[in-house]
């Protein structure tokens, strides 16, 4: 690629603005055109933000429980989940499902969770909280041979966040996912 | 120290402004991916460590600190990052050449990428018009007067918005180095 600087710029700039100019002109020969963006990237993946659903969903499930006597009777660290999830695999792991329960949050803001999952090569794996769809904080670390169970937890205020997704530790590919809650 | 719009808006997506995120993704989407399809070579791989890069982004907004620097060189890395983190997945450790690369050195190498990166972060700044001239100047290696004739414009508004993009591309590339 070969642009002639003083035809571009004629010879009626002089000075610091032609040694300006040349710098520029200079960037634009080593920079190279940018790209075509691909159809997807065009835009960003959708955001969004539901940050009361989580917590609206415990509650309505907690007062449901109450409701029906159980829970109290039991208390909030008695053996029944708060509410449980399905997450389904994506397409990077289509074999793959789990079921995660979500457990009474304690005093300190912990919210234990049991996850059964199967379909997952063997291997490390991150339960993580998602926000727009995106990995975003860790609930912890396991391991997969076969059908697997895992004790995990949130220590985190589940309405700032719209669901939770399982990765490999560090990637942002998610291989299974409870959809937006 | 001068005001960093990009860096404003780093802080807006630390608190999950969804808005911000969006500009800052339109702002930068074409450097990430144009050095994601350099270092990948492979543009589906590209667009792939493109989506990695600006989830990083959004996840890790928070550790975004503008006190201690401005936000373009914060966002180089994390895009980096990703793209390395692509491209380690994908090429197995034998697969690494053992003859030395004849290329330009990793130096001249990692000076062009962050020109690169500026440049084509910049490019998003001009007005179209600018914008649109340039690039049949530069990359269309068409002349003056055939920008004006493909364009149906007088060659001296094309001879003006030349002039006027290459200066305002220089006051960007001037704005980074004093941030």
């Amino acid at each position: 690629m070969s642009v002639d600087f003083d035809k571009v710029i004629g010879d009626d700039v002089g000075g610091a603005e032609r040694e300006r100019l040349r710098k520029a002109h200079d960037a634009l020969l080593v920079a190279g055109p940018p790209p075509e963006l691909p159809a997807g990237l065009a835009e960003p993946r959708t955001i969004q933000r539901q940050p009361r659903r989580l917590l609206l969903l415990a509650a309505a499930v907690a007062i449901a429980a109450a409701f029906f006597g159980g829970w109290l009777a039991g208390g909030a660290g008695g053996a029944d989940p708060d509410f449980s999830l399905a997450m389904h695999g994506t397409g990077a792991a289509r074999a793959a499902s789990a079921t995660l329960d979500v457990y009474p949050i304690d005093e300190a803001g912990n919210w234990p969770m049991h996850m059964t999952l199967s379909g997952l090569p063997e291997g490390r794996y991150e339960l993580v909280l998602t926000r727009a769809g995106r990995p975003a904080v860790s609930c912890g670390f396991f391991l997969v041979h076969g059908k697997t169970e895992a004790t995990l937890n949130a220590p985190y205020k589940l309405r700032t966040y719209d669901g939770w997704a399982v990765v490999r530790p560090g990637s942002p590919q998610i291989l299974l996912s409870s959809g937006e809650i | 120290m001068r005001r960093d719009p990009d860096g404003e808006l780093m802080v807006k997506v630390a608190r999950g402004d969804r808005i911000a995120f969006e500009t800052l993704y339109r702002r930068y989407v074409r450097s990430v991916y144009s050095l994601a399809l350099r270092r990948l070579g492979d543009p589906q791989s590209a667009e792939d460590a493109t989506q990695e890069a600006f989830a990083a982004v959004w996840r890790s907004a928070r550790t975004f600190r503008p006190e201690r620097g401005a936000a373009a060189p914060w966002l180089y890395s994390i895009a980096r990052n990703a793209v390395v983190d692509r491209f380690r997945a994908r090429t197995p450790l034998a697969a690494v050449p053992d003859s030395p690369d004849e290329g330009p050195g990793p130096e001249n190498r990692a000076e062009h990428e962050w020109l690169r990166w500026r440049v084509h972060r910049a490019l998003e700044e001009l007005p179209e018009t600018e914008r649109e001239v340039l690039a049949l100047a530069y990359w269309g290696e068409r002349s003056q007067s055939e920008i004006a004739s493909e364009l149906g414009i007088p060659l001296g508004t094309v001879k003006t918005r030349t002039r006027s993009g290459l200066s305002r591309l220089a006051a960007l590339l001037e704005e980074d180095e004093f941030r």
